[in-house]
């Protein structure tokens, strides 16, 4: 009796996990997980197909949660496309589409609208969008932090960006992302403070945790950051590095 | 001698009692039979209607011959004559016309009023009307510029003088072309110039006798290869039949080719597609192999579920 019930915790242990969350549609599943992999293999293009097919397909089956999964991927897929005002379509007429369908909160929709909104330089909304959302729990809510700390640094708002560098942890068993997040808003505070040595040692720091998550973006953007800090530190020729090698990233991104 | 016989006791034949009235009464009769015949006629009519008044301003170059009693016509038809010419305070010259009432309505604001001679060149002036169709004429003070019709003889005169202005120019040049071409005639007798040569040296033809005669010789020398020309014609006719065969073929394979271009079409449509699934599909198998490393019977750590949804750290400002 011993040996059978631990053959079957062996096997219980074996087993794969099963998915989040029955697919109704075969092809929209497809669809996502086509979508997903492509994203995964930095073919944007691709993912945003993909997603579309999916979003088409959850109109299709009147699936609301299949609305709201594939409209928020279309729309971080339009960001990854550097498609800011895409994003913004996708997700209000996902929201229109969700509300015809009872669903009027959306939390992951504001945090992706902050992030289109801060790239087409709108900080007071990115802010206003991202500010609500903080107390959300779990990774989403650690980006909306991110996010309104940047965008309370593009309004000049030092004080709330001391508060969101006081919430993003730094401890070394911290997930890498949000430890790249700390430095990069702690080197944005220390610029701020006319502190120009601690912002570029924080600034590098995020570069080089970015770099190691894979966010290039992220990456190129950090460095442009340790670039000012060098420049604010009387560092030129070190500041001119960084410009270099941030715009050889970004270059190389868009082809 | 002649005796008259004076019958002064002779009885009258016919006594009339009142012969002095019915004379008088028969005399009464006949002048209102008159008069009623007179306004059955419309004499009176005509008599007791004014004529209408048309001045016409006459040309500054001169009246062309009109003068009083000349006719006034429209549409061939005389309808007035010319009552008066005058001088105005403006130095014009016009002239007054009594029309036909009943011709009032013809004349019209856009009636035109040349002065014409009778015999085109000679006679009496007239006045010519044209039927206007404009809006009516004011008869308190109708007027209307005259113009005189031109004259044929001027006109001719002119052309005359037009046509020398063009002819004597092309005369001149028909004297220098002439003296050019007996200049020209005059060098090709000397001998000047090719075509002089040609004219006065027979070498030239001498020499193109004999290029006949080498070029003659030359087609003689080719009448063998013409055989083995029309053997190449042949040769190539049959080549071109060939390819009209192959032609044709291609004609019939044309619609499956296209039918194969289309499915090709459809096939590299589904290449991107495809690409991305074959790259999906080997990144499941890293997932694959992922989770396999990861199972605790292999000395993994175990895993969680997967979201299909993007991670957030996705979302980048």
């Amino acid at each position: 009796m011993r040996r059978a019930a631990a053959l079957l915790l062996l096997l219980a242990g074996c087993s794969s996990s099963a998915p989040s969350r029955p697919q109704a549609d075969p092809a929209m599943a497809e669809a996502m997980d086509l979508g997903r992999s492509a994203f995964g293999l930095a073919r944007f293009d691709q993912s945003q197909t993909q997603y579309e097919t999916a979003y088409r397909r959850a109109l299709l089956s009147n699936d609301a949660a299949g609305l709201h999964d594939s409209a928020y991927d279309l729309a971080v897929a339009r960001l990854a496309r550097e498609d800011a005002k895409g994003a913004l379509v996708a997700l209000d007429r996902a929201r229109a589409d969700l509300a015809l369908r009872g669903t009027h909160d959306l939390p992951d929709f504001d945090v992706v609208e902050a992030a289109a909104f801060y790239r087409l330089g709108d900080y007071g909304r990115a802010f206003d969008l991202a500010a609500r959302r903080t107390d959300q729990g779990g990774l989403l809510g650690e980006r909306a932090v991110f996010l309104t700390g940047m965008a309370a640094d593009g309004l000049g708002r030092g004080d709330v960006l001391a508060r969101c560098v006081g919430r993003l942890g730094d401890a070394p068993r911290t997930p890498l992302v949000e430890r790249a997040d700390h430095a990069e808003l702690a080197a944005r505070l220390h610029l701020r403070a006319g502190e120009a040595s601690e912002a570029l040692t924080q600034a590098v720091a995020a570069s080089e945790r970015r770099r190691a998550a894979g966010e290039y973006r992220g990456m190129a953007r950090a460095l442009r950051l340790a670039a000012q800090a060098a420049r604010a530190g009387g560092q030129p020729g070190v500041a001119a590095s960084y410009e270099r090698i941030a715009a050889q990233s970004e270059a190389a991104q868009r082809k | 001698m002649l005796r008259l016989r004076h019958r002064e006791t002779q009885a009258p034949l016919l006594r009339v009692r009142y012969a002095d009235e019915l004379v008088g009464a028969l005399v009464l009769a006949c002048l209102a039979l008159f008069i009623a015949a007179v306004v059955e006629a419309g004499v009176l009519h005509e008599w007791l209607t004014p004529a209408a008044r048309l001045r016409l301003i006459l040309p500054e170059s001169g009246i062309a011959g009109l003068a009083v009693g000349n006719d006034v016509e429209l549409m061939g038809t005389r309808i007035g004559a010319i009552r008066a010419v005058h001088l105005n305070q403006n130095s014009q010259i016009y002239a007054v016309a009594d029309i036909d009432p009943q011709f009032k309505n013809f004349i019209r604001q856009d009636s035109t009023a040349t002065i014409k001679r009778r015999f085109v060149v000679a006679g009496a002036s007239y006045i010519d009307l044209s039927r206007g169709k404009g809006e009516k004429m004011d008869w308190e003070f109708a007027e209307l510029p005259a113009k005189p019709e031109p004259n044929p003889a001027d006109m001719i005169t002119h052309m005359l003088a037009e046509m020398q202005k063009s002819i004597v120019p092309v005369m001149k040049n028909a004297e220098a072309m002439t003296a050019d071409l007996k200049s020209v005639v005059a060098g090709l007798k000397a001998g000047h110039g090719t075509v002089g040569r040609l004219l006065v040296d027979d070498t030239l033809i001498r020499q193109a006798d004999a290029t006949v005669a080498q070029l003659n010789e030359v087609i003689q020398a080719l009448k063998p290869m013409e055989a083995q020309v029309a053997g190449v014609v042949k040769k190539a006719d049959g080549a071109m039949g060939n390819v009209r065969i192959i032609s044709g073929d291609l004609r019939k394979m044309t619609p499956t080719a296209r039918e194969t271009m289309a499915h090709l079409d459809t096939a590299s449509a589904e290449l991107p597609g495809l690409l991305v699934q074959a790259q999906a599909t080997a990144d499941s198998l890293k997932k694959l192999s992922d989770q396999l490393r990861g199972l605790w019977i292999l000395g993994g750590k175990g895993q969680h579920g997967e979201s299909r949804r993007l991670p957030e750290q996705a979302v980048t400002p």
